[in-house]
C-alpha cells in the first residue's frame, strides 16, 4: 500500500519536470557525435581517401547492404572502385564502423533520411565521401602499413627500420 | 594401427605417420606452418609443439614438436595444457615480430593461414617494442606478386619450388633475421609451377597477380567445383566468381589427380572466359543478328545433310547433342586423318590397359618416357613423375628406421639412390635433363626402338624389320625386368601412331600386374570424343568428298586451334552454309556463329586421359546471348524436327540418353538426393547492395534444374555431404585452403586407396600385340626432318586467350645440332627462316637433337609447318627489324589490352547481367 502511494506521488511529481520532447522538425533534438546515423566515408589527415577496400565492413554488415570492389591506384594505394550502401536495408547498427581498420567508415548523428523512392536510398561513393577525417583526426593507415605507396618507400612507415641489404656480410 | 592418448582421451590412429598428421586427421586444431602434407616435415617453425609424457604418473612431460614425432603405440601426449599452449603463443609472437600492419591491404587476408593460426593460439599483442625489419620486393613476372615484409621464414616456398617442383631460381638468401626468399635478381619465375607458391605460402608474401588486379575476398566469392580445361589430366579446380565475372582458379584437392598442386597453365589460363574475344551475340558474316531473323532461320533450316564436327575442347554433353542432331554417320571427330587414327588407336589401348592415376605414378620405381614431352603436354603429370624419383631414397631411409616424411633425410640420401628414369625421343624439358638413361631419336626411330624394347622383354612381341638395338634400350630392358612398379609414359606429342602402339606393346611384354601406363592425349576432352566415336563416326577424309558430292551443311563445335581454323577454311569453299558454335570469335568468314557459354558458365562433363568422367558446375551466369552449346543444338533439333533431341528440356534428360548408350556413365549421372550445396560462403557480403544501382528488388537465387549446387548462401556447407565435391574449402577457424584436413585424412598410408569415380571406357582383359606397319618406315625426303615440340605456355590455344599466359608465351624457335649450326654458320639467338615459310625462328643449339632433324616450336596461333624443310637461312635484316617492330607493337598492344581488360572488368562489376537472374524485374 505504502509503495503504491509512493509511486503515485512520483508520477505526480513528474508533471513538474522539464519535457524532453521537442517540436521536431521546427526544433532539432541534440544528438551526440557518436550517435549512429547516416554513414560517411572519411579522408585521412592528408586529404586522401581512407577506405582501402578491405571489405571488412561488408563482411560485418548483418543485412549485407554494403557492396564494393577493390582497385589499385597508380600510386600503389588500394581504393574502392565503387562503394555502395543500400540505406533502404541499413539498420544503422554501427558494426561496419567497428570493423573498419582504417577509421574510414563512420556513422554520423544525421538521421534525417526519408525518401519516397527506395532507389534514392542507394548511396554511391560520391554521396558517401566527405572532405574531413570525421571523428578521428590524426590516423593515417598508410603511415602504419608495410606496403610502399607513392611518397612512402619500404622502411619509411612508423616504427620501421630501413630495408635490409641482403647482400651484406656485416653482422 | 596405434593407440595414442591425447589429453587423456584415447584414439586409434594409423601407423607410420607423425603426430601432427594424426592430430589433424582427428580434426583437432593444432597450429602449424612449415609442415605440408605433400612435402613432409622439417621442423623449422616449432609451431606444432605438444607435451609428451612418459606414463600416467608423469605430470611434467617434455615439449616435443608434433610434426617430427612419429606416432607410437601407447604414446601419451597433451595439446591443451598451459605449458604447450603458452609455448605456441610465444612462437607466434616471435614469428610476428616483424610482420607488417598489412592485413587490410593484403590479398591473402581472409584466407591467410597466419591469421588463422594467430587467432588459434590467442596471440593478440606484439611483445617486442623495437623497429620492424623491412625488405625490398622483387618483380617476379606477370603471375606472382612479391611482398617480402610479410615473410615468417617457414621455408615452405623454397621447399616447394626447389625440392618439390625442381625449380632453380628461387632460394633462401642471407641469414638470421634478414633471411630473404627470392630470385638472384628481378625476373619472371621460370618454373611452370610457380603459381602454387600462392597457396603454399602461409601468408601474403607470394600472391596471385592477375587476381590482385581484379580482387575479391575469399568469403565474398561464389565458388564452383570445376575441372581444368588446359590439358588431358583433368585437374580438379575451384572457380571463384564475384559480380558476374570469374576471378580466379584455385586447387581443389583430389587424392589421385592433382593433389595439392596445379600448373600455371591451369591456374592462370582460365582467364580466356573473360577475354575481349568472347562472342556474346549471334553473328552472321561478322554482323550481329537475331535468332528470329529470316536469314538466320533459313540457314538453320537449310535442306540437305548436316555434317557435324565435334570438338575435344567442348563437353561430352555438347558433343553428344551434336552427334544426336546430325546422326553418328555424319559426325566427324578429328581435324586431320592422323589425329583420327591416333584417337582410334588410343581408344583401343585404353580398352586394354587402365591408365595410372597421378598418385599411382608417384609410387613408380622405374620410369620410361617414350616419345612424349610430358612436362609440356601435361605438366601436372610431369610433376607427379618427379615425385616418383624420390622413391628409392625414401626406401633407403626407411631401411635405417627413419620415417619417409623426414624430408631432409630423404633429400640427403637422394643423390645416391636415384630412381631410373629413361627418356627415349627428341623431347627436351626438365625431366629429360634428369634422365638416368637418355636416347635421342626422332619419332620413327623412337617407335622402332620401343618396338625392339618390347621384343627384348618378350620374344613374342612383333619386331620392325630394322636394325640394331641401341645400348640404352638394352639398359632400359634390364631396368624394367627388375622393377616392381614400372611406369611407361607415352602420348600424342610425337603425332605418331607407331609410338602409341609401341607403348602398348611394352606394357603387354612386361606382363607385370603392378606395371603402369600413361598415355597423354592433347586436349581436355579428347577421350570423350573417342568414347562417342564408338557409336560411329564420319571419317575425316570423307568429309570433303561428302561436301563435294552432295548438298551439305556444316555444323562446327568450337575449337580454338589453328589447324581447325585452316581446315574450316578449306571446307567452307565446298559449302555455303557453315554454322559455328563458338565461345571465342575467331576468323572472319561467311559463317553463322552462335555464342556458347564457357565451362565457367554451364554444367558439363569431360573424360580425362584415364577415361575418368568428371563434371564441372557453373560459377557464373552466361552474359549476352551466350547459352550452353547443347541448348542451341536442342533448338536446332526443334527446327529440324529431330524428335529425340527436340524433347530435351534439361541436362538430366541428355544424361539419361547418354547413359542408355554408354551404360557405364549411368552411375556418374545420378540425381542429387537431399539438399543442394551453397556456392556462397556463410559470410558472403553485399547481397542487398550489389544490384541496388540497377534494381532495389532482390532476385531469387539461381540454380540449374537438378544440379547439386545452388548460387546462394543457403544450402549445405562444406563437409555436410560427401557425395559431391566441395564447392570451396572452409571450416570454422580454418579460412585458408589448409582447411582441407577437416574433410579428409592428412595421412596417405603405404597402401593407396583406390581411385573414386567412373571410368567411361570399360577394360577388356584380353589384349593383343600391335603389329609394326610398313608405312611407318617411310622417310621424309627433305634435308631436315621437322620435329614439333611443345611449350607449357603457347601450345594450348585456349590458354592463349588469357592475358597473363599470353605475356609468357615464347616466340617460335628451332633447335639444331652444333654440327649443323657450324656448317650453316648460324649462332644461338640468331633469327632464321625455313624454306619460304614466312615465320622467323630463333635458333637454339643443343646436343640432344636427332641427326638430320631440327626441333621446332611454333605457338598455337601461328600456322603449323609441314614435316620437312630443305634450307635453313639466316633471316634478312629487313625481316628481323620488321619482326622486332611487330614484337614491340605486340607488347604495346598487350600492355594496353591489359589496362583495358582491367578497366572493362571493373566497369562490368557494376552492371551484373540481371536479365539472366530468375525473379529479377
Amino acid at each position: 500500500m505504502w509503495s503504491q502511494l509512493v509511486t503515485l506521488w512520483r508520477v505526480f511529481m513528474h508533471l513538474f519536470d522539464r519535457t524532453d520532447t521537442v517540436e521536431y522538425p521546427e526544433q532539432k533534438p541534440y544528438l551526440a557525435p557518436r550517435y549512429r546515423g547516416r554513414i560517411v566515408l572519411t579522408r585521412d589527415p592528408d586529404g586522401d581517401e581512407r577506405c582501402v577496400a578491405c571489405n571488412l565492413c561488408a563482411a560485418a554488415c548483418p543485412v549485407d547492404c554494403i557492396a564494393l570492389q577493390k582497385t589499385e591506384d597508380e600510386d600503389g594505394r588500394w581504393r574502392p572502385e565503387f562503394f555502395r550502401i543500400n540505406f533502404s536495408r541499413c539498420i544503422l547498427c554501427g558494426l561496419c564502423e567497428e570493423a573498419c581498420p582504417t577509421y574510414a567508415i563512420q556513422l554520423t548523428p544525421d538521421v534525417e533520411m526519408a525518401e519516397f523512392q527506395r532507389t534514392n536510398m542507394v548511396y554511391e561513393k560520391e554521396h558517401l565521401l566527405i572532405d574531413g577525417p570525421g571523428k578521428y583526426h590524426d590516423y593515417s593507415f598508410y603511415r602504419k602499413a608495410g606496403i610502399s605507396i607513392k611518397g612512402k618507400g619500404k622502411g619509411e612507415a612508423d616504427n620501421e627500420s630501413p630495408p635490409v641489404d641482403i647482400r651484406s656480410l656485416m653482422p | 594401427m596405434a593407440n595414442i592418448i591425447i589429453d587423456n582421451q584415447q584414439y586409434e590412429v594409423a601407423d607410420g605417420q607423425n603426430l601432427l598428421q594424426a592430430c589433424l586427421s582427428l580434426k583437432k586444431d593444432l597450429p602449424y606452418f612449415c609442415w605440408h602434407p605433400a612435402m613432409g616435415s622439417v621442423g623449422a617453425c616449432r609451431q606444432c609443439a605438444m607435451t609428451q609424457y612418459h606414463d600416467e604418473n608423469d605430470t611434467r612431460g617434455r615439449l616435443i614438436v608434433a610434426c617430427m614425432t612419429p606416432v607410437t603405440d601407447g604414446m601419451r601426449v597433451s595439446m591443451e595444457q598451459p605449458q604447450e599452449t603458452e609455448f605456441r603463443e610465444q612462437v607466434i609472437d616471435a614469428l610476428m615480430t616483424h610482420h607488417p600492419h598489412d592485413c587490410p591491404v593484403c590479398a591473402e587476408g581472409g584466407e591467410c593461414h597466419l591469421q588463422d593460426m594467430t587467432v588459434m593460439t590467442g596471440h593478440y599483442k606484439r611483445g617486442f617494442k623495437g623497429k620492424k625489419t623491412t625488405f625490398q620486393n622483387q618483380q617476379l613476372g606477370p603471375l606472382i606478386k612479391h611482398e617480402m615484409n610479410r615473410c615468417i621464414t617457414c621455408y615452405r616456398c623454397e621447399r616447394f619450388y626447389k625440392d618439390y617442383a625442381g625449380g632453380t631460381d628461387l632460394a633462401a638468401q642471407s641469414s638470421r633475421n634478414k633471411v630473404y626468399f627470392g630470385r638472384q635478381c628481378d625476373g619472371t619465375l621460370e618454373s611452370e609451377f610457380a603459381g602454387n607458391l600462392v597457396e603454399v605460402c602461409p601468408t601474403g608474401v607470394f600472391t596471385d597477380k592477375p587476381f590482385g588486379d581484379h580482387y575479391s575476398r575469399k568469403w565474398d566469392m561464389q565458388a564452383a567445383p570445376s575441372v581444368c580445361q588446359h590439358c588431358s589430366t583433368g585437374c580438379n579446380v575451384t572457380l571463384s566468381e564475384r559480380y558476374g565475372s570469374v576471378r580466379r582458379v584455385t586447387n581443389r584437392f583430389n587424392d589421385h589427380l592433382n593433389g595439392y598442386f596445379l600448373c600455371d597453365r591451369g591456374r592462370f589460363g582460365f582467364d580466356f572466359v573473360n577475354s575481349e574475344q568472347r562472342q556474346q551475340h549471334i553473328s552472321l558474316g561478322g554482323q550481329s543478328v537475331n535468332w528470329s531473323d529470316a536469314e538466320v532461320q533459313q540457314r538453320l533450316k537449310a535442306k540437305g545433310t548436316w555434317v557435324g564436327i565435334g570438338s575435344s575442347q567442348a563437353s561430352l554433353e555438347d558433343n553428344f547433342a551434336l552427334q544426336l542432331l546430325v546422326g553418328a554417320e555424319n559426325f566427324c571427330v578429328a581435324d586431320d586423318p592422323q589425329s583420327e587414327h591416333l584417337l582410334e588407336l588410343h581408344m583401343a589401348i585404353l580398352q586394354q590397359w587402365p591408365q595410372a592415376s597421378l598418385a599411382q605414378m608417384e609410387q613408380a620405381d622405374a620410369i620410361v618416357i617414350i616419345g612424349e614431352d610430358i612436362n609440356n603436354s601435361a605438366p601436372r603429370i610431369g610433376l607427379a613423375i618427379r615425385q616418383a624419383l624420390l622413391n628409392n631414397a625414401k626406401q633407403q631411409v626407411k631401411n635405417v628406421g627413419v620415417p619417409e616424411w623426414q624430408d631432409s633425410a630423404v633429400r640427403q640420401v637422394l643423390p645416391h639412390n636415384k630412381v631410373p628414369l629413361a627418356v627415349v625421343g627428341y623431347q627436351q624439358g626438365a625431366l629429360a635433363e634428369q634422365a638416368t638413361i637418355r636416347l635421342v631419336a626422332d619419332d620413327k626411330q623412337t617407335a622402332e626402338q620401343a618396338f625392339l624394347l618390347a621384343n627384348l622383354l618378350c620374344e613374342k612381341s612383333p619386331k620392325p624389320r630394322v636394325s640394331k638395338v641401341h645400348s640404352q634400350i638394352e639398359e632400359i630392358a634390364e631396368v624394367l625386368k627388375t622393377a616392381k612398379r614400372p611406369l611407361i609414359v607415352g602420348g600424342w606429342s610425337a603425332n605418331n601412331s607407331a609410338v602409341l602402339s609401341a607403348v602398348a606393346n611394352i606394357c603387354k611384354a612386361l606382363a607385370n600386374p603392378q606395371g603402369m601406363l600413361c598415355i597423354a592425349p592433347p586436349a581436355a576432352n579428347t577421350v570423350g570424343l573417342g568414347l562417342l566415336m564408338q557409336a560411329g563416326y564420319l571419317a575425316n577424309e570423307a568429309v570433303e568428298s561428302k561436301l563435294k558430292s552432295e548438298e551439305c551443311n556444316l555444323l562446327v563445335l568450337d575449337h580454338t586451334s589453328d589447324s581447325r581454323q585452316q581446315w574450316l577454311q578449306t571446307l567452307s569453299k565446298q559449302t555455303n552454309n557453315v554454322v559455328c558454335l563458338q565461345q571465342l570469335a575467331q576468323g572472319e568468314n561467311n559463317s553463322l556463329s552462335l555464342p556458347i557459354s564457357s565451362f565457367s558458365e554451364c554444367s558439363g562433363s569431360q573424360l580425362n586421359y584415364q577415361g575418368l568422367i568428371q563434371s564441372y558446375s557453373p560459377a557464373s551466369k552466361p552474359a549476352g546471348q551466350c547459352r550452353p552449346a547443347w541448348q542451341w543444338l536442342v533448338d536446332l533439333g526443334k527446327l529440324q524436327n529431330i524428335a529425340e533431341l527436340a524433347s530435351v528440356e534439361h541436362l538430366g534428360q541428355l544424361h539419361l540418353m547418354m547413359s542408355k548408350l554408354f551404360p557405364t556413365l549411368a552411375e556418374h549421372f545420378t540425381e542429387l538426393s537431399g539438399r543442394q550445396f551453397a556456392m556462397q560462403s556463410p559470410r558472403y557480403s553485399g547481397r542487398t547492395a550489389m544490384l541496388a544501382n540497377q534494381t532495389v528488388h532482390e532476385p531469387k537465387p539461381f540454380s540449374e534444374a537438378g544440379a547439386p549446387y545452388k548460387q546462394s548462401m543457403e544450402g549445405l556447407l562444406p563437409g555436410q555431404n560427401d557425395q559431391h565435391p566441395l564447392a570451396y574449402s572452409w571450416s570454422p577457424g580454418w579460412n585458408s585452403n589448409q582447411s582441407n584436413h577437416k574433410f579428409r585424412d592428412e595421412f596417405r598410408g603405404p597402401e593407396l586407396k583406390s581411385q573414386q569415380g567412373i571410368f567411361a571406357v570399360p577394360n577388356h582383359p584380353e589384349c593383343f600385340w600391335f603389329k609394326w606397319q610398313a608405312s611407318w618406315s617411310a622417310n621424309t625426303k627433305a634435308n631436315y626432318k621437322i620435329l614439333a615440340v611443345e611449350e607449357v605456355f603457347g601450345s594450348d590455344s585456349l590458354a592463349e586467350f588469357a592475358g597473363a599466359i599470353q605475356q609468357l608465351s615464347k616466340s617460335a624457335y628451332v633447335v639444331v645440332l652444333p654440327k649443323v649450326a657450324s656448317s650453316l654458320n648460324i649462332e644461338a639467338g640468331q633469327w632464321v627462316t625455313l624454306d619460304d615459310h614466312p615465320t622467323l625462328f630463333a635458333v637454339k643449339i643443343s646436343d640432344h637433337v636427332p641427326a638430320k632433324s631440327i626441333l621446332l616450336y611454333s605457338p598455337a596461333h601461328e600456322a603449323a609447318i609441314s614435316d620437312g624443310c630443305d634450307e635453313i637461312k639466316v633471316a634478312s635484316k629487313q625481316k628481323i627489324s620488321a619482326l622486332h617492330k611487330r614484337q614491340q607493337a605486340q607488347q604495346d598492344v598487350q600492355s594496353q589490352q591489359k589496362q583495358l581488360h582491367k578497366q572493362r572488368l571493373l566497369d562490368q562489376d557494376q552492371h551484373i547481367p540481371i536479365q539472366f537472374i530468375e525473379g529479377a524485374m
